[in-house]
């Protein structure tokens, strides 16, 4: 059995059909690159693995528990979910990272302030002060690589990373997508951005 | 002493400033005439039947009529709440009966028995004025609420995915809408419990005086009543979005109203 399995699954979306008997295994921390055309439902084949598209019929089995109501939340625990149009909580940066650590679900994690300001901040090419700053003020591109700072130290075993690197220049995506691909998890890249060509992913197009 | 009785055509003598109000209005192009005239023809009709009906009432004054009164208060606020807040009746109409049925009842009851202090806690002269005045506050608050929390989710459904996707569970990925909701629910109360008195008079304590109670009364009688309407409204909103929530969400933790 696969790390991660899509049977049979069939979703209309408004009176189309996005995904027709469509499956799809992946194996553990295999790097798999959803570049299939815009309008295909690269997001929505993501956000059903999270439960949040479910589709009309089909089966999607994670680590080999079947998706259903009941286990939507064992699923979402083992994902990092990070994407293009991610909205963080909104309030101060240091409070946001606090409040989710707080999550009864996260609380086993260890969570330390000061590794992510003196190590993660830098690594991603933030600003000292980004945790004393208001969500609000910061740019698309800073919440972007926060967010990604948060999957990484969530430490889940499954990394969904849904066009991360739209609006970042030539240097921090590479810089990104280096470090990224050095963790040995299983990631799922939806991007049609060429810093991942020649990277070793497996390429999936329907 | 009681109060100058008014004779029943005499409010018809206000109809003499809705004739230039009307002639404004036209001349304008203001387009209010229609419905400032079927307000103002539903209001005496509802009002008329409402004093017949509450005349009998208070002449039976018996603890199930009474109740019974209440009740209905409290479906026709459930009902007005479900429907201007966009919720379904099947689903909604009765956690929302008692999420502020409840906390309302609890409170007129006890301000009766304690604050005070009747030997017939159902008598229908405090019972149901009284209660009118907390369903009130509390239908005002609930809508206010109840909108706030369902609809902040709707409009950011993708933060809230988000914080589900960060592992929250359903409650602590809702808590900050949910918190909005209780805020913008009691803040115009707040609002108005801080300076009551100082523009106009309260309705209630208008109406004592002029039934000629002595104004330290009438005040007493607004502080209670300013207290109970603030606290039952804060009950009020946590039960029924506790309650109605309970059917708003699916089994994936998505809004399914």
């Amino acid at each position: 059995m696969a790390y991660l399995e899509f049977s049979n699954i069939q979703l209309n979306y408004q009176q189309q059909t996005i995904f027709s008997d469509f499956n799809l295994k992946i194996e553990r921390n295999e790097k798999t690159l959803f570049c299939a055309p815009s309008g295909r439902g690269k997001t929505s084949l993501v956000k059903m693995l999270l439960g949040f598209v479910v589709p009309d019929r089909g089966e999607i089995l994670v680590d080999g528990i079947t998706l259903t109501g009941e286990t939507v939340n064992q699923i979402r625990s083992k994902i990092s979910y990070v994407s293009q149009d991610t909205d963080i909580p909104k309030g101060i940066v240091r409070d946001v990272f606090e409040g989710v650590f707080k999550f009864e679900a996260n609380r086993h994690l260890s969570y330390n302030p000061d590794i992510l300001k003196n190590y993660w901040l830098d690594v991603m090419s933030l600003p000292k002060d980004t945790l004393e700053k208001n969500v609000e003020t910061l740019s698309g591109g800073e919440r972007q690589r926060l967010a990604l700072i948060l999957g990484i130290l969530l430490d889940r075993e499954i990394w969904i990373l849904d066009e991360i690197t739209t609006g970042l220049d030539l240097e921090l995506k590479t810089k990104m997508v280096d470090l990224i691909l050095g963790y040995d998890k299983t990631i799922l890249v939806v991007s049609h951005d060429d810093v991942y060509q020649n990277r070793g992913l497996r390429e999936v197009i329907w | 002493m009681g109060v100058q009785e008014i004779p029943f055509y005499t409010p018809l003598y206000l109809l003499i400033f809705v004739v230039p109000m009307a002639i404004i209005n036209y001349k304008l192009g203001i387009g209010l005439n229609k419905r400032i005239i079927y307000a103002l023809f539903r209001m005496t009709i509802q009002l008329v039947l409402v004093g017949f009906f509450l005349q009998y009432i208070f002449l039976f004054n018996n603890l199930w009529v009474n109740s019974a009164y209440v009740i209905f208060m409290i479906g026709a606020a459930a009902l007005s709440t479900v429907k201007t807040c966009g919720l379904t009746i099947k689903n909604q109409f009765l956690p929302i009966v008692i999420g502020f049925g409840f906390p309302n009842l609890v409170m007129i009851l006890f301000i009766n028995q304690f604050v005070i202090g009747l030997s017939n806690i159902f008598d229908a002269q405090y019972y149901i004025p009284l209660m009118g005045m907390l369903l009130g506050n509390s239908l005002s608050g609930n809508i206010i609420g109840i909108n706030t929390f369902y609809s902040g989710l709707k409009q950011n459904e993708r933060e809230y995915q988000y914080r589900l996707a960060l592992s929250g569970n359903q409650w602590e990925s809702t808590l900050p809408w949910y918190k909005e909701a209780i805020t913008g629910c009691m803040n115009p109360i707040i609002a108005s419990t801080e300076t009551i008195g100082l523009v106009s008079l309260p309705g209630m304590m208008t109406g004592q005086i002029l039934g000629g109670s002595m104004p330290m009364t009438a005040i007493f009688y607004q502080i209670v009543i300013m207290g109970a309407i603030l606290i039952s409204r804060y009950f009020g909103i946590h039960f029924s979005i506790l309650l109605t929530r309970k059917k708003a969400f699916d089994d994936y933790d998505r809004l399914s109203l």
